[in-house]
């Protein structure tokens, strides 16, 4: 949800070029979750933990003309956070795909590639 | 950051903004003017049936003929001018709209007028082979807005589609466990079209996707 939305445009749209084909991205949401290691001492009580970054993945709703649907392993690059720069995504699921008009619309999941 | 379609997409703010005011100006008034001028009421449920048992080819497809345009524009007339038995009177007012040069503007209003009536209506699924329905869309509508809002079978019918398609907009997005996307008709139209003109340019293509990527996906839509 927009904190703010001025001059009515609609939020969380944007380009996404995923190989080589553009598609209008809409709900783009990147989980950047976490994972913790726990130690405990003799009494199971706690006496440590390692919090660091677990795997990137996220979910987007594309809009397309005639171009065909991603497929699974379909790989792009974008800078969802300009602190961590470019990074390379591949599509790991593609969803039922509806059209209206002209326009198909199909969701995906997508996970980070780790070695590029 | 990633970029903005209003920012790099030329007319798609003004496409939104349409969009936006087609919305909110369907519940000021149940009456509307197509761009030729003519006045009519809002395309609603109602005039669906009237217009699927006349067999109009603004509902049903197929060439369309001056009848036709006549035999529309008095199913969607504005009822508080042209009573039911003015019928005869109103055709004969209308006559001229089957001059050439005016029926083109006629048949081209009405386009627009269906455009705009059905811009909210929701996706169907790209499914294989031939699906058959069950019952009617207008049974669908009046059994959705029966049992969200408990409305009356005669107010769902009376209802414009622009407006129902809203409600139903937003009874899917309360409904549904994450959140939705719809397809904004004109918007995501001129966006899409700015999407394909963009893969087309050999200058600017790719310039997003590092070559090594390009090689492993060369796949395109024929």
């Amino acid at each position: 949800m927009a904190l703010k939305n001025d001059g009515s445009i609609n939020y969380g749209s944007m380009p996404l070029t995923i190989a080589a084909v553009t598609y209008i991205a809409q709900n783009v949401k990147v989980n950047r979750p976490t994972f913790k290691i726990e130690s405990r001492d003799h009494l199971n009580r706690p006496d440590g933990k390692v919090t660091d970054d677990d795997f990137v993945t996220g979910t987007a709703t594309l809009k397309l003309g005639q171009n065909r649907v991603p497929k699974n392993g379909d790989e792009f690059l974008e800078t969802f956070d300009s602190e961590l720069g470019n990074e390379v995504f591949y599509i790991t699921n593609v969803g039922q795909s509806f059209e209206q008009a002209g326009i198909r619309m199909v969701e995906v999941a997508f996970d980070k590639k780790y070695n590029t | 950051m990633p970029t903005r379609l209003s920012e790099v997409v030329p007319g798609y703010k003004e496409a939104v903004e349409r969009e936006l005011t087609l919305r909110e100006t369907a519940f000021l008034c149940d009456r509307t003017v197509l761009a030729n001028g003519l006045r009519v009421q809002q395309f609603t449920p109602t005039h669906m049936l009237q217009a699927l048992y006349s067999e109009s080819p603004f509902v049903m497809g197929g060439d369309v003929q001056g009848e036709h345009l006549l035999q529309f524009l008095w199913i969607i007339r504005e009822t508080a001018l042209w009573k039911d038995e003015d019928k005869q009177r109103f055709i004969s007012a209308h006559l001229y709209l089957i001059q050439p040069a005016a029926f083109m503007a006629a048949f081209h209003a009405i386009q627009q007028y269906m455009e705009e009536t059905f811009m909210d209506r929701p996706a169907s699924a790209e499914v294989a082979g031939e699906h058959t329905s069950y019952y009617s869309n207008v049974a669908e509508l009046v059994d959705i807005f029966g049992h969200e809002y408990g409305w009356e079978e005669q107010y769902i019918l009376n209802l414009p589609y622009i407006r129902l398609y809203q409600y139903l907009r937003c009874i899917i997005a309360r409904n549904s466990l994450e959140e939705v996307s719809f397809i904004n008709r004109f918007s995501d139209l001129v966006a899409v079209a700015w999407a394909g003109r963009r893969d087309a340019g050999p200058c600017i293509a790719n310039r997003n996707v590092p070559s090594s990527l390009q090689s492993e996906n060369p796949q395109r839509a024929p």
